[in-house]
């Protein structure tokens, strides 16, 4: 299949914006989405942003069947380890179902991996749900291990109220 | 213990910044993966466009630790983004050290970091705890953190550098 792998530009918030939440659907939670295509353009493009993204574009002849040539996505940003220093977190990694199985996905991780060399990063982070199986399976092809089971580290969240009431020193 | 000031981490503090996340890492069984340097601190704490920001809890002198320490606390922090929903605070590192406990450094630490993240409008704070350190889970759901692995399945992964190497040859 022919595609290229590019970084996102301004233009490309309408399609990321979709397939946001063609992704949110697959992972059952499309109702929790608050981000608008506004806001992506303001978070991702803007002189200090707080994410980057890079696209995966079909040419016009093997666009999808709704007419659409930007087929897959990654947003990635920069993090830090206290044990090792730089690290890039990839946040999104997405294709659209029917241009599957054809080394997008891959790619696209290769395009965070080397973006993440170039700036001095020492590893690539992410978090998978536990019952999606296809997605567990292509990441430990790719040499990845499950720092949650091995380590046992759980990802935790502060948010809404309990952020405002901790804000206040409330207990 | 009445007195202690909480501020931004300066470039001369990355030594003590480096003893707490070593001493952090020994209380995980981790202080071997501890491979980051004071001058790697340096360059990316302190630079244009700095991957994390520090606050340090400080005791005047005559109230240094026992082997002459001021700088007794601290929080490692940077922005991270969500595509649901924005910008969040992900909290790497927060470490008081023993002797020092109980006089409510932590929390007022965790209180600067939340105002801080209400501040520059972050729909919420994240972290990672390991499931065996119960007091500091208790700690943090005291104050309303929700366990994500537990309740929505989130797994966290990592890559290492060489096989980022290898991935990002192909």
């Amino acid at each position: 299949m022919d595609f290229t792998i590019r970084a996102a530009t301004l233009e490309d918030c309408k399609d990321i914006s979709r397939m946001i939440l063609e992704l949110a659907e697959h992972e059952k939670v499309s109702d929790q989405i608050k981000i608008t295509q506004r806001d992506l353009e303001q978070d991702g493009f803007s002189k200090n942003p707080f994410f980057h993204g890079i696209i995966a574009e079909v040419p016009e002849h093997l666009k999808s069947r709704d007419g659409h040539t930007k087929v897959g996505y990654s947003l990635y940003f920069y993090t830090y380890s206290s044990w090792k220093g730089r690290a890039v977190y990839m946040e999104d990694l997405y294709v659209m179902p029917e241009f599957r199985g054809k080394g997008i996905g891959q790619a696209l991780m290769a395009k965070v991996s080397q973006l993440g060399l170039a700036a001095g990063c020492n590893q690539l982070n992410f978090t998978v749900l536990d019952w999606n199986k296809s997605s567990l399976d292509f990441y430990r092809k790719q040499g990845c291990w499950d720092v949650t089971s091995e380590l046992g580290y759980h990802c935790m969240r502060c948010e809404g109220d309990a952020l405002e009431h901790l804000a206040q020193g409330d207990l | 213990m009445d007195k202690f000031i909480l501020r931004k981490a300066e470039p001369k503090d990355v030594s003590d910044i480096l003893r707490l996340i070593k001493e952090l890492a020994k209380f995980e069984e981790m202080e071997e993966q501890v491979v980051l340097t004071e001058k790697e601190l340096l360059e990316d704490g302190f630079g244009d466009h700095p991957f994390y920001h520090c606050v340090v809890a400080e005791v005047p002198k005559d109230k240094q630790s026992l082997e002459g320490y001021t700088v007794v606390g601290f929080a490692m922090y940077y922005f991270t983004y969500d595509p649901w929903i924005g910008k969040l605070l992900y909290l790497e590192d927060f470490y008081v050290m023993k002797e020092f406990r109980g006089y409510g450094m932590g929390s007022e630490i965790l209180k600067m970091l939340s105002e801080t993240a209400v501040k520059t409008r972050c729909s919420g704070m994240h972290f990672i705890v390991a499931e065996w350190n119960t007091s500091s889970i208790e700690f943090y759901k005291r104050r309303g953190a929700s366990d994500l692995s537990h309740e929505e399945g989130w797994r966290l992964y990592e890559i290492d550098k060489c096989n980022l190497l290898k991935m990002s040859s192909k």
